[in-house]
């Protein structure tokens, strides 16, 4: 893994006449039409566009959970499409990270294992994953926090847990889709404050899908996506 | 609604599919069940009385005492009375009638007649004819044994003089011999006055006693045309087989209260004595106490398994109400009333039951057939082909209502979060297990502390506290697997792995597990406990037959044996096989009699082969040689080997002056086995000459001279004299070249209790010139008391047996408190003997709870000798070891019954109303390894349902797929492993604490011997590693099938 605050030649993203179908023939449905951009390493990059416009695909084909029909995904300079089945678990679990709009944290997990699950995949060490778990939890205010599971916490606090989970591997680029869909408007725009400060902090390029126009100022890039095209 | 309901049920089809089958395969084991209690239990029956002996089905009526021209009327009443008590059954009537005693042409023995319908098929024919209508004289067949006796040949005619006692015709009956007959089984013919024997030297009706002769088997014209007087008539109705239902014999019984006050109305005064009786009563107390047992074992499994199913329907019902959780929801949202909910839900219960119905009747059907075409259910006649009745449908019905409410009801209910447990909840909890727990120990104290004899109260207990015991043990003991699953996860925590940690955290936090643990944990339980307890049961039942039979084959004699029968005893047994002559006959000790059902019994057999010989648990570790050592004589008897043929042993004696005394000799013989028995010889005069000694039966070689009785008898002279007269009796025995060095010494006692005899001694030596041994009995006679009583004096070449070593039975002990070193005077026959207790086993071979004692034949033998019991006590030979050849040998001597230990473990395991025991058992660990399989799939798709999102963002997160069917698979396996092995200590401690006590024998009661735990480690091992293997492989196939679906591309259904 390299080092998040060594500067990068390239871009961190490189997206290359992405398309991605789905179904097929009649029931052909295209989610994504011939998509090209770059985000810039460090870049926080705000994707927006209404619901069905492909916000999601594209950030699954950003990270390897889904595969395009065509055109090329570079992370870091590294082809995402051509990866295997062991290289994209690889990538998931070295180099990107996601927050969901669900949080999808592990109830039967407390906050810092939950935050830990990231390097425990890694095999980091005990002491390295706790001296890490605890520096994020601080990071995100819930210290105080670190042995509750998620069904003890609000919202808003499980959408933090769940950012420094994203963060606790050190990834270069971070998805979050929808992170503050299932929040009220204060809370989503603390956490999403919250996401701004950490990636800036931790010096993770940041692509998030949202259609909260509030959000869209704390990204450093809107990207907006519209029947499955770039619009700029 | 009902539209909503059958359209949802299209779109899951496959999910209610797989509901269907669960209460369809618990409804079919419910139909199973209820065929083996109905029809199954109704043939068994029917076959069970078909196999019984007749006479423990039989009625008879006994007439006693009538006049010669009355018996045809009297007989016509007790068949109208015996026919009419059996109407039902279509009986078959036979009649015996037994005339009174006659004397013989010397006036001191005597002889009967008998007439009787179904001779042929109690008796064999050893020569001649039966017997025929003829004028006097009468055609008649007689045992071998009187034939022999009373030197009868074919052609023979004998005159059988007037009939004893008060009123007894004087008109002799002269009968031709046409015939002589063995009887084939003692058990034909207990109604004979002297059982078959065809002989007894002290046999009273009541008058003195005199040596008795008979039957005389004649026709029934035969006997009728004698006109003799009726001893005793006996009428007996066999029912008919195809009719003997089990209401149509209760009917019976009840009709048997009446009957003897019906007979005795009708003899009137013609009669002395009349009554009915039958074994009805009790042989049908026998056959419902086997279908109770039987019963129980099979309700036991029918509760166990609907327990089981009520769980997986539970399951099942969590698994369904997580699919249309979202369903519900939006429902309820929408304004749908709890009312509109439960309708829709018992509409689904009723079609979900009817599907479930349709198929669980035929399958129940057929797989009962199967299940009755197993080779033991096949060979004990209950194979029948596929039934259809009402009472499976209803219960096929009812099992698959109460499943599918149960499981339609769960759905009701919310399934993601039971939400924080309530004070309510927790105390429920907290007290459920307590209260299971004393259930159980109450159900457990109920068992311990039941009747040992046969009692239908204690069918409840037998069904009700296994169920409780597993329930209770398995709700307690899976409590322990989230404890030590959350110690295991603490102890992961430290670690660096991912998989182990999070895989303990999440099956000890699994929501609904209580219910998945009890349900898996419960069938394991239950399949570990049935393989046990059908294997304790059988071994039960084997060693039930051991004791009851005692040794591997038993010959029980029909008549005494003689030198002959033992010959051909030893000539049939090869010579791998361990063979003793035994004595089994009731004994009193002291005033100590019994009751009629357990009289005291003395057994003796050669106890120098007891280890060989003996069967039966001894207890404390100990074998039957150790248990039997001791018992036998220290030294054989050698006595005086007696030439088979050639020069003839003679006797020699001389009278006082004026006197001229007779002796009668009597030798005690024996051959090479130790069989000893005795031949009698004519009157010899003691006139100073040698008279070679006419014995009535031939010697044969090999026979030695242990004993001699000589009765001393004749004219005492004109004025006896009180002085005593020195006789000497000379007995030269012929040398035979197998005599020893130096005769062994013999003693001479006299054998009256007041003898004229007194300074008896005796001298055996051989001659001088070699050619013979002299036996010499010197006494002195008191002639005047000789004139009233004549002299009988024994010379026996074995030491006085002062007591007759035994071991008893603990029976004994708990009954008449004898400790080991006690002496017991006991009688046998009249004869009292002085036993002396060397030692306590749990039972008596052969003797099964009764008050009973071993002792050795040759000890028992010499003690009755020395007594004046000269006559073969043999009752039987046990043989150990025989081989098949052995054994149809001995049965074509047709010496007597031969009982195999085997043949009888075979009745007890597989007899028709036994044999559902082991096969229902075997039923249960099928259904409890089916319904551990749909626990763990119906677990594993609830997980499914429930962690799909969980295992979809694990994968986005970077777990691979390799690592996440590790995770799942650790995870569930870290959940069913603990709670399996609980399961099987559940089913070990239940099987210690009940097995025992759920065994019963065959009359219902506890069994002798107490039943013993027997675990069959292989079967268990494998059993535990196929129910662990299954569990293996479909957690292993459903993980792979989860984390297949679980691609990260899922992640937007996911979300």
């Amino acid at each position: 893994m390299s080092d998040p605050a060594e500067p990068l030649a390239g871009p961190m993203v490189q997206v290359r006449g992405l398309t991605r179908t789905y179904g097929t023939d009649a029931t052909a449905v295209p989610a994504l039409r011939d998509v090209s951009f770059d985000v810039a390493p460090g870049e926080m990059v705000a994707v927006v566009g209404r619901s069905g416009s492909g916000k999601t695909t594209l950030l699954n084909l950003l990270g390897g959970l889904d595969r395009p029909d065509s055109g090329s995904v570079r992370i870091d300079g590294s082809e995402v499409t051509t990866l295997d089945e062991d290289g994209l678990s690889a990538l998931r679990r070295d180099s990107v990270s996601y927050v969901f709009q669900t949080f999808g944290l592990i109830p039967a997990l407390t906050a810092a294992e939950n935050v830990g699950v990231p390097l425990r995949l890694r095999r980091t060490p005990v002491a390295d994953r706790e001296k890490r778990v605890e520096l994020l939890l601080d990071l995100v205010g819930l210290r105080d926090h670190a042995g509750q599971r998620p069904g003890e916490l609000s919202g808003g606090q499980q959408q933090r847990v769940a950012i420094a989970r994203a963060l606790a591997g050190s990834p270069r680029l971070l998805l979050a889709d929808e992170p503050t869909g299932q929040l009220d408007t204060e809370t989503g725009l603390a956490v999403m404050s919250l996401l701004r400060a950490v990636v800036e902090s931790e010096g993770v390029t940041a692509v998030v899908a949202t259609h909260d126009a509030v959000l869209m100022a704390l990204a450093d890039r809107v990207l907006a996506i519209s029947d499955g095209r770039v619009g700029g | 609604m009902l539209g909503l309901v059958l359209r949802r049920a299209s779109v899951q089809r496959r999910l209610l599919a797989s509901v269907v089958l669960l209460v369809a395969t618990a409804a079919t084991l419910v139909g199973v069940c209820s065929l083996v209690l109905t029809t199954t239990a109704d043939r068994a029956f029917h076959v069970a009385v078909e196999r019984s002996q007749p006479s423990d089905l039989s009625v008879t009526a006994y007439v006693v005492e009538l006049a010669g021209d009355d018996v045809a009327d009297v007989r016509d009443e007790a068949d109208r009375v015996v026919g009419d008590v059996l109407a039902a059954t279509d009986p078959r009537l036979e009649t015996t009638a037994v005339s009174r005693l006659r004397l013989l042409e010397d006036g001191e023995r005597q002889a009967y007649l008998t007439t009787t319908d179904d001779l042929e098929s109690r008796a064999v024919l050893v020569s001649g004819r039966w017997p025929g209508e003829s004028a006097a004289p009468y055609e008649a067949v007689v045992p071998a044994t009187t034939a022999r006796l009373l030197d009868l040949a074919l052609g023979d005619e004998l005159v059988l003089g007037r009939e004893i006692g008060l009123g007894g015709l004087d008109d002799p009956v002269t009968v031709e011999v046409v015939g002589t007959f063995r009887p084939r089984s003692q058990a034909d013919w207990e109604g004979d006055p002297l059982s078959g024997a065809g002989f007894s030297a002290t046999y009273s009706n009541g008058l003195e006693a005199a040596p008795t002769y008979g039957p005389f088997v004649v026709t029934e014209t035969s006997f009728l045309a004698t006109g003799s007087s009726v001893g005793g008539l006996r009428v007996t109705g066999h029912p008919s087989p195809a009719r003997a239902t089990d209401s149509a014999l209760r009917g019976v019984v009840d009709g048997l209260d009446d009957a003897s006050g019906v007979l005795a109305a009708g003899a009137g005064d013609r009669a002395r004595l009349t009554r009915v009786a039958s074994d009805l009563s009790v042989t049908l107390a026998r056959l419902h106490a086997q279908q109770d047992s039987t019963r129980a074992t099979v309700l036991v499994v029918l509760l166990l398994g609907v327990a089981l199913a009520l769980a997986a329907a539970l399951l099942a019902g969590w698994l369904v109400a997580s699919v249309r959780e979202a369903e519900r929801d939006l429902l309820v949202a929408m304004g749908l009333s709890r009312r509109q909910r439960i309708a829709a839900a018992g509409g689904e219960a009723l079609l979900l039951s009817l599907v479930a119905t349709v198929l669980a009747v035929p399958a129940a059907a057929v797989m009962h057939a199967r299940l009755t075409h197993l080779p033991d259910l096949a060979a004990a006649g209950l194979a029948r082909g596929p039934a259809f009745t009402w009472p499976l449908v209803a219960a096929v019905l009812a099992a698959a209502v109460l499943l599918t409410t149960t499981l339609v009801a769960t759905t009701l209910g919310g399934v993601t979060d039971p939400g924080p447990a309530t004070r309510r909840s927790v105390l429920a909890r907290l007290g459920a297990g307590p209260l299971l727990l004393a259930a159980a120990a109450l159900a457990w104290w109920q068992l311990r502390s039941q009747s040992p004899t046969a009692a239908g109260s204690n069918d409840v207990t037998l069904t009700v506290a296994p169920v409780l015991a597993i329930a209770a043990l398995t709700v307690l003991g899976v409590r322990l697997v989230p404890f030590v699953l959350v110690r295991a996860a603490g102890v992961g925590t430290r670690s660096r792995s991912f998989v182990w940690p999070l895989a303990t955290q999440q099956a000890a936090r699994r929501p609904h597990a209580g219910t998945a643990m009890v349900l898996v944990g419960a069938a394991v339980a239950a399949a570990v406990f049935g393989v046990a307890l059908r294997s304790t049961w059988e071994r039960s039942q084997v060693d039930q037959a051991d004791l009851r039979v005692g040794t591997d084959l038993a010959l029980a004699l029909a008549a005494p044996a003689g030198t002959a029968e033992a010959a051909r005893v030893e000539e049939a047994t090869d010579a791998e096989s361990t063979v003793s002559p035994v004595v089994h006959r009731p004994l009193a000790l002291g005033r100590f009699v019994g009751t009629d059902a357990s009289r005291p019994v003395l057994l003796a057999v050669d106890t120098r082969e007891s280890g060989a010989l003996l069967r039966g648990r001894t207890g404390e570790d100990r074998s039957w040689a150790e248990a039997g050592g001791g018992l036998a004589p220290d030294t054989a008897v050698a006595g005086v080997p007696l030439p088979g043929g050639g020069e003839p042993v003679t006797l020699r004696g001389e009278s006082a002056p004026g006197t001229a005394l007779t002796a009668v000799p009597t030798a005690v013989v024996e051959d090479g086995s130790g069989f000893r028995s005795t031949v009698s010889a004519g009157v010899l005069p003691l006139d100073g000459a040698a008279h070679p000694v006419r014995w009535l039966a031939p010697l044969d070689p090999g026979l030695r001279l242990v004993g001699l009785r000589l009765e001393l008898d004749g004219y005492a002279g004109e004025e006896p004299t009180r002085d005593r007269t020195e006789v000497a009796v000379v007995v030269d025995v012929p040398a035979t070249g197998r005599e020893g060095a130096v005769p062994p010494p013999w003693r001479l006692l006299p054998l009256q209790d007041d003898s004229p005899v007194a300074g008896a001694t005796m001298d055996v030596r051989s001659t001088e010139d070699g050619d013979a041994t002299e036996l010499t009995a010197t006494f002195g006679l008191d002639l005047e008391y000789f004139s009233y009583s004549g002299a009988d004096l024994l010379a026996t070449a074995f030491p006085a047996t002062t007591s007759i070593p035994v071991v008893a039975s603990q029976a004994l002990v708990d009954t008449v408190g004898a400790r080991v070193g006690d002496r017991l005077s006991a009688v046998v026959d009249g004869t009292t003997l002085t036993l002396e207790v060397r030692g306590v086993v749990p039972a008596v071979p052969s003797a099964p709870a009764q008050v009973a004692v071993l002792a050795d034949v040759d000890a028992v033998s010499r003690a009755l000798i020395d007594a004046g019991r000269l006559d073969p006590v043999v009752d039987s030979w046990w043989v150990a070891d025989p081989s098949p050849a052995t054994v149809d040998a001995l049965r074509d001597l047709g010496l007597g019954e031969v009982t195999l230990r085997q043949d009888v473990a075979q009745q007890l395991t597989q007899g028709p109303l036994r044999v559902a025991v082991p096969t229902t058992l075997l039923t249960l660990v099928a259904l409890a390894a089916a319904l551990l399989l749909a626990g763990v799939g119906l677990v594993l798709g609830a997980e499914r349902q429930r962690r799909s999102a969980e295992v979809v963002r694990l994968r986005a997160l970077g777990l691979s797929r390799r690592s996440s069917r590790r995770l799942l698979l650790a995870e569930h396996l870290a959940f069913f492993v603990p709670t399996i092995v609980v399961g099987a200590l559940v089913g070990v401690v239940a099987t210690v604490l009940l097995g025992p006590d759920l065994v019963r024998s065959d009359l219902g009661a506890a069994p002798v011997p107490s039943a013993v735990v027997a675990w069959p480690w292989t079967s268990e091992l494998l059993l535990l590693s196929g129910l662990l293997g299954g569990t293996v492989v479909v957690t292993t196939a459903l993980t792979v099938l989860h984390v297949r679906a679980s691609d990260p591309s899922r992640l937007r259904g996911a979300r």
